[in-house]
C-alpha cells in the first residue's frame, strides 16, 4: 500500500515537474517570440517644411513668434544657455536652436541672434561667436503623429546611450540588487515585507526590474496569486535567456513615465525630451534622479504637476544612490541643491487638419496603417505653418465679415454655415504651402479644396484665352454683342455680368473686364473641341463637354486642379505636380522615400507670359483692381470668378513666387449674393499681406518668342500716324499683326510734312 | 649609384606618362566652375537663393543628386527667375539618369539664360548629354 502510495506520489511529482517543464517551455517560447520581434510600436510623425530665414527678409513678427513657440522654444529672461530657449526683445530675438536632422540637411544647435528692423530681418548672427549667418534654417515643426490604439510616444535608446547616473538612479529607486539576483530577489521581498508590516501599509514593493518588465509585457495589472506566480516564472525565464544589460535596456525603453494630453510618455529617451528637452545622454545627475523617481508614480511625482513633491522624490533617489556608494558626498550635495527645471510643453490643437487628411491619403497608399502606427517613420512635408495659420485666419475673418455685411448669409446650424477654402502653392515647384479645406474641421471634414466639385465660372476663362492664342492676339477684336447660340437644339443667350456699351473689344480687355459675350465669341471662333483638349491637357479630372457655356466655366472642377492649372501661367508654361510629401525616413533617419518637384511642359513660356500679362491687367484695371486698395501694391496676376446665382465666388491670384486660390460658397449651392471680387478677393489680399516673406515684388522677364508692337487701339492692327489712339501690346512672334490699321486713314503727304514741321518746331523749343 | 643620362630621361618620361595617365583617368568635375552668374539685382532673396545654388552645385559635385535637387528646389522657391538653378536641376536629373525631367529644366535654363553666351554654350552641351541619355 505504502509502495503504491509512494509510486503515485512519485508519479505525481514527475507529472508536476513535466508540467512545469512544458509550461516553462511554453512561456520561454512566448518570451522569445515577444522579445525577438519588434518590441514597441513607435508612431510615425508628420513634420512641416523647414523655415528659411535670411538677412533682409520681410517677416510677419507675430506669426514668426508663434512659429518659435510651436517649435518648442520657451521664453527666458536671461541670454539663452540651453537648446530650446529664447529671449525676445523689441528689436531682436536670441534663440538657442535645436538640432536639425533631416535627410538632406543637418546642423547642430547653436545660439543665434536675429535683429529686426521694422518688419524685416536686419541681421542674423551667431550669439556665441558673433559670426554672421547668411541663411538660417529652422527645424521642421511636428504636425501630427500616427498613433496606434495604445497612443504611446517613445524614443528608443540603446543601453550605451544611457548615462551611468541614470542607470544607478533607476537601480537605486527600483532594484538595488538588480545585478545580483536571478529575476526574483528573496532579500528584496523580505525587506519589503518587513517595511510594510512595520508601517502597517504597503510602502515598498518587492518586485525586481525583471518582474516589472514581465508584468508590463505579458500580464494584466490585477493582483492575484496566479498572476504573481506567472510573473515570477517569467522573470526567471527572462533572466535565463537574456543578459542583464539587455533586460535593463528593454526596461528603460518600456517603462511608463508620464502623460502628455492623451498620449503616454514611455521610456527614458522620450522622457528626457519631454521633461528636459535633451537627449538622454546629456542628462545631468539631478535630472536622471528625477526621471528615476517618476517610475513609482509618473503623474504623482511629475515636475509638471508638483515641483516640490518631485524634488522630494528626486532627493530620496539621490540619497539611495549615495547610500549605495554610487555617488560621492560632493555630487550628492550639488544635486540636492539643484532646482527642478523643466522644458515645458504645450498641448496644441490639431494643426492643418485638411492638409493632413490630404497627405494621409497619399501616405496610406505607400504604407499601411500598422506600419505608420508602429515603425516610427518621419514624414517631411511641404507645409509652411506660418502660411497655413495666415490662410486659416484670413478665411475665418473674411467669412465672418461677409456674414456681417450680408445677414442673409447667416445660418443657425453649424453644418449649413457659409463655407470657404484656400490653397497656397509655390507655382514653380508645386509645393503646397497651405490648405484650408473648410471653415471648421471639427464641424466638417469635407475638404473643399481636394474633394469638392464646383463650377469655376469666369475663373476658367484664362484657359479659353490660352487656347485662343493659337490664332488670336491680345489685340484681336472680339464681338461683345448679344448673340443667340443653339445648344442641343435649344437657344442659349449668354449675357454679360453687367450691361456694356462696348460691342467690340480687344481680347485683352475682354479678359480684363471678364466679358462673357466676348469670351463666348472667342471660344466659338477658336473651337470648343480645342478648349476641351486644353482642359484635358491640364489634367482636369472632371468631365468637360464642348458646349459654348464651357467658355464661361459652366462645368465642375476640383479647386486644387484649378489652382494647379493657373500654376502653368505662373511657371513659364510648366505644370507642376502638387507636392505635399517630400521625404520619408525610418526611425534611424534612413531615407525610405523621396519626392521631388516634377514638371510637365504644357504650353510655351511665351504664351504663359502673355496670359500672365493679361491677368495682370485684370488686377491693374479690371475686375480685381480693388486689390490695390487692399494694400497689394506689387505686381500680381489674378482672375475673379462668379457662377450663376452667385453660387460660387472665386479668386485666383499669383506672382512668380506664390499662387493662392480662394473659394467661397455654400455646400448646398445657396447664393452668396457676392462676386468673386467682393467675397474671395479680400481673403486673398488679407492672406498675402500676412506673409510678406513670400512677396518679392518681382515680375516675369519677357521670354523669347514674345515681341512688343504698337497697334491701333481700335483695330488692334499695326498703328500708323493716322490712328488717333495707339498702344503697346505684346504678341507671340509668329502672330504679330502684319498689316496696318485699315480703319483710319493714313496721313497724306501734306499732312506728313505739317506733322514733321510741328515736331521739328517742338524739338527746337524743348 | 650614379644614374646614367639615358636612364634619368627614361625615368622622367615614365613619370610624365604616369602623370598624364592619372590625369586622363581622373573623373572630370560634373559641374565645373560656372561662368559668372547673370546680373541680377542684389536683393536679399536673390542673395539667399545664390547661397543655396552654390550648396546645390557643391552637392552635385559630390555626386549627391537627390540632396542637390532638394536644395535647388528651395533656391527656386526663393528666386524663381534664376536660370542657373534650372541648369543645375537639369544636371541633378541627369545624374539620376532621368532624361525627361532633365530636359524640362534644361529648357527653362535655356529661356532664362538666353542672353548669356557662356551659359548658352553650357546649356547646349547639357542638351546634347540629355539626348545621349535618351538614346
Amino acid at each position: 500500500m505504502l509502495k503504491k502510495l509512494l509510486k503515485i506520489t512519485g508519479m505525481s511529482i514527475l507529472l508536476l515537474i513535466a508540467g512545469l517543464i512544458i509550461y516553462g517551455w511554453y512561456l520561454s517560447v512566448k518570451v522569445e517570440k515577444r522579445f525577438a520581434g519588434r518590441r514597441w510600436s513607435i508612431p510615425s510623425t508628420v513634420f512641416s517644411d523647414i523655415t528659411t530665414l535670411y538677412p533682409g527678409q520681410r517677416i510677419n513678427r507675430s506669426l514668426f513668434n508663434k512659429k518659435l513657440n510651436s517649435l518648442g522654444y520657451r521664453e527666458v529672461s536671461y541670454n539663452p544657455r540651453k537648446k530650446g530657449e529664447k529671449k525676445t526683445e523689441s528689436s531682436n530675438v536670441t534663440i538657442y536652436l535645436h538640432e536639425l536632422k533631416m535627410p538632406s540637411l543637418a546642423r547642430k544647435g547653436f545660439p543665434v541672434n536675429i535683429r529686426f528692423l521694422q518688419n524685416k530681418i536686419e541681421s542674423i548672427n551667431r550669439a556665441d561667436t558673433g559670426k554672421s549667418v547668411p541663411i538660417l534654417e529652422l527645424e521642421p515643426e511636428e504636425i501630427m503623429q500616427f498613433f496606434g490604439p495604445e497612443r504611446e510616444k517613445r524614443h528608443l535608446v540603446s543601453i550605451h546611450q544611457v548615462p551611468e547616473d541614470l542607470i544607478y538612479a533607476v537601480l537605486a529607486a527600483e532594484d538595488g540588487r538588480f545585478y545580483k539576483h536571478h529575476g526574483i530577489d528573496p532579500r528584496g521581498i523580505l525587506r519589503a515585507l518587513y517595511t510594510n508590516l512595520r508601517h502597517g501599509a504597503i510602502r515598498q514593493g518587492g518586485s525586481t526590474l525583471t518582474q516589472q518588465l514581465a508584468k508590463n509585457y505579458f500580464l494584466t495589472p490585477e493582483r492575484t496569486i496566479s498572476r504573481k506566480t506567472n510573473e515570477a516564472i517569467l522573470s526567471v525565464i527572462i533572466e535565463a535567456i537574456y543578459e542583464k544589460d539587455e533586460i535593463l535596456e528593454i526596461y528603460l525603453n518600456e517603462i511608463y513615465l508620464g502623460q502628455k494630453g492623451s498620449v503616454s510618455i514611455n521610456g527614458v529617451g522620450e522622457a528626457s525630451s519631454f521633461y528636459f528637452d535633451k537627449p538622454v545622454s546629456k542628462l545631468s545627475l539631478p535630472e536622471a534622479a528625477t526621471i528615476a523617481g517618476l517610475i513609482k508614480g509618473p503623474n504623482h511625482y511629475s515636475p509638471y504637476v508638483d515641483k516640490s513633491r518631485c524634488r522630494d522624490r528626486r532627493n530620496m533617489v539621490l540619497h539611495a544612490m549615495h547610500r549605495k556608494d554610487w555617488i560621492n558626498n560632493k555630487k550628492l550635495k550639488a544635486a540636492l541643491s539643484a532646482k527642478v527645471e523643466t522644458a515645458g510643453f504645450s498641448l496644441q490643437e490639431k494643426k492643418a487638419p485638411y492638409f493632413i487628411d490630404y497627405l494621409s491619403r497619399q501616405i496610406e497608399t505607400l504604407y499601411p496603417d500598422e506600419v505608420l502606427n508602429s515603425l516610427g517613420l518621419s514624414i517631411y512635408t511641404t507645409l509652411d505653418t506660418q502660411v497655413q495659420a495666415a490662410a486659416e485666419l484670413a478665411l475665418e475673418k473674411g467669412l465672418a465679415r461677409l456674414e456681417k455685411s450680408i445677414p442673409a448669409l447667416q445660418r443657425k446650424k453649424v453644418e449649413e454655415r457659409l463655407q470657404g477654402a484656400v490653397i497656397v502653392v509655390q507655382p514653380k515647384t508645386g509645393y503646397i504651402l497651405a490648405m484650408v479645406g473648410g471653415r471648421n474641421y471639427s464641424a466638417s471634414q469635407f475638404n473643399r479644396i481636394a474633394q469638392s466639385q464646383r463650377q469655376p465660372g469666369s475663373a476658367f476663362k484664362p484657359l479659353v484665352y490660352l487656347t485662343g492664342l493659337e490664332e488670336f492676339t491680345p489685340a484681336s477684336r472680339l464681338s461683345n454683342d448679344p448673340k443667340i447660340y443653339m445648344v442641343n437644339n435649344k437657344e442659349w443667350e449668354p449675357q454679360n455680368f453687367s450691361p456694356s456699351d462696348e460691342f467690340n473689344v480687344s481680347m485683352r480687355m475682354a479678359l480684363v473686364k471678364s466679358y462673357n459675350l466676348a469670351t463666348v465669341d472667342l471660344a466659338m471662333k477658336t473651337g470648343l473641341d480645342k478648349i476641351v483638349n486644353t482642359a484635358a491637357r491640364f489634367h482636369f479630372s472632371t468631365p468637360v463637354k464642348p458646349y459654348p457655356s464651357l467658355a464661361l466655366g459652366a462645368f465642375e472642377v476640383i479647386p486644387i486642379e484649378l489652382a494647379r492649372a493657373y500654376c502653368v501661367f505662373a511657371a513659364d508654361g510648366m505644370l507642376p505636380y502638387p507636392l505635399s510629401l517630400k521625404d520619408v525616413t525610418d526611425e534611424n533617419g534612413k531615407l525610405l522615400k523621396q519626392k521631388h518637384m516634377n514638371i510637365e511642359r504644357l504650353t510655351s513660356p511665351a504664351k504663359a507670359f502673355i496670359i500672365s500679362s493679361m491677368l495682370r491687367s485684370v488686377v491693374t484695371e479690371g475686375t480685381a483692381r480693388s486689390l490695390i486698395s487692399r494694400g497689394i501694391s506689387w505686381p500680381v496676376a489674378g482672375k475673379t470668378g462668379t457662377t450663376n446665382n452667385f453660387r460660387d465666388a472665386w479668386f485666383v491670384g499669383y506672382t512668380p513666387d506664390i499662387l493662392a486660390l480662394v473659394w467661397v460658397g455654400f455646400d448646398n449651392g445657396d447664393s452668396v449674393f457676392s462676386t468673386g471680387s467682393a467675397a474671395a478677393l479680400p481673403i486673398w489680399a488679407d492672406l498675402m499681406n500676412s506673409i510678406p516673406q513670400y512677396v518679392s515684388e518681382n515680375w516675369y522677364k519677357m521670354p523669347p518668342g514674345v515681341v512688343k508692337e504698337t497697334v491701333c487701339s481700335e483695330s488692334g492692327l499695326l498703328a500708323h500716324k493716322g490712328c488717333p489712339e495707339s498702344m503697346e501690346e505684346i504678341f507671340l512672334k509668329e502672330n504679330v499683326p502684319a498689316v496696318f490699321c485699315p480703319i483710319h486713314k493714313k496721313p497724306g503727304l501734306f499732312r506728313k510734312i505739317f506733322n514733321f514741321m510741328r515736331k521739328d518746331d517742338y524739338d527746337t523749343k524743348n | 649609384m650614379i644614374m646614367t643620362p639615358k636612364i634619368k630621361w627614361l625615368k622622367i618620361l615614365l613619370a610624365v606618362a604616369l602623370c598624364l595617365l592619372a590625369v586622363g583617368c581622373m573623373k572630370p568635375a560634373l559641374t565645373p566652375e560656372p561662368p559668372p552668374s547673370p546680373e541680377q539685382p542684389a536683393t536679399p532673396r536673390i542673395l539667399a537663393s545664390l547661397q543655396l545654388t552654390e550648396q546645390g552645385r557643391s552637392l552635385l559635385n559630390k555626386g549627391k543628386p537627390d540632396a542637390a535637387i532638394r536644395v535647388l528646389e528651395r533656391a527656386i522657391n526663393l528666386n524663381p527667375g534664376s536660370g542657373e538653378n534650372y541648369y543645375y536641376l537639369s544636371e541633378g536629373w541627369l545624374q539620376k539618369g532621368e532624361a525627361k525631367q532633365a530636359k524640362e529644366f534644361n529648357h527653362l535654363a535655356e529661356i532664362y539664360l538666353n542672353e548669356y553666351p557662356d551659359w548658352t554654350v553650357r546649356i547646349a552641351r547639357q542638351k546634347d548629354r540629355i539626348q545621349e541619355l535618351e538614346k
